[in-house]
C-alpha cells in the first residue's frame, strides 16, 4: 500500500544529502574549525591558517575539552554516522556490519595510539569522548530512523 | 571465474565501495590531524 509519506519521499540523492550534511559534514567542519582557529598545530591546519591570514597562530584562546576532545569527538561522531546514513534504507545486516566497523575504528584509533601503532598521543579523555560520540551517533540516528519508519507506515497501522 | 566476479561486482551495492572510500578518508583525516 502506497502511503502519503511514500509519495512525498525525497529522491535517494536528496534523501542522503541533508543527513550527510547534518551528521557528517557539520561535525567534521566543527572539528576542522577547532584545529584551524584554536590549535593550528597539524601541518595542514597551520598551512590553511596561514593561507587565510591567521599566520598559523590560534585566533582564540580556548582550553579544556573544547580544545582537546571536541575535534576527536566530532570525528568519531561523523565516522559512526556515515554508515548509519548511507545504509538507512539498506539491508540491516550491512548497516550493522559497517556501523560496527566504524565504531571499532573510532575507538580503536585512540587505543592504537597507546602502543604507537598510529600517529598521536593516547589520552583517556580522548578515548571517552570518541566512545561517547560514537554512541551518541548510534542513538541519534536510531531514533531518527525509527521516526522515519513510523511516518512511512499507513495511518491505520500507526499507534494512536 | 573473472566473468563470475565481474557479474557479482556489477550486482553489488555501490554503497560498499562508498563506505571503503569514506573510511579511508576518515583515516587520512585522523592521521593528518596529528600535531607535528
Amino acid at each position: 500500500m502506497t502511503t502519503h509519506a511514500d509519495v512525498h519521499r525525497p529522491q535517494p540523492s536528496r534523501r542522503y544529502l541533508v543527513p550527510l550534511l547534518l551528521h557528517v559534514a557539520l561535525p567534521l567542519a566543527v572539528g576542522c574549525a577547532v584545529y584551524l582557529v584554536v590549535r593550528p598545530a597539524p601541518a595542514l591546519a597551520e598551512w590553511t591558517s596561514q593561507a587565510v591570514g591567521l599566520d598559523g597562530r590560534p585566533a582564540f584562546r580556548v582550553r579544556g575539552w573544547a580544545r582537546d576532545q571536541l575535534p576527536d569527538a566530532a570525528w568519531a561522531y561523523a565516522l559512526t554516522a556515515t554508515p548509519l546514513v548511507l545504509w538507512e534504507d539498506g539491508p540491516a545486516a550491512a548497516r550493522r556490519a559497517w556501523t560496527a566497523i566504524a565504531v571499532v575504528l573510532a575507538v580503536g584509533w585512540e587505543l592504537a595510539q597507546l602502543p604507537h601503532l598510529v600517529p598521536g598521543s593516547f589520552s583517556r579523555g580522548d578515548l571517552t569522548a570518541s566512545a561517547a560520540a560514537a554512541l551518541l551517533a548510534v542513538g541519534v540516528l536510531y531514533v531518527a530512523r525509527r521516526r522515519r519508519e513510523a511516518a512511512r507506515r499507513p495511518l491505520h497501522e500507526r499507534p494512536t | 571465474m573473472i566473468a563470475k566476479l565481474t557479474a557479482r561486482l556489477r550486482g553489488a551495492d555501490t554503497r560498499h565501495l562508498l563506505m571503503l572510500v569514506a573510511l579511508a578518508a576518515f583515516v587520512a583525516l585522523a592521521a593528518g590531524s596529528t600535531p607535528g
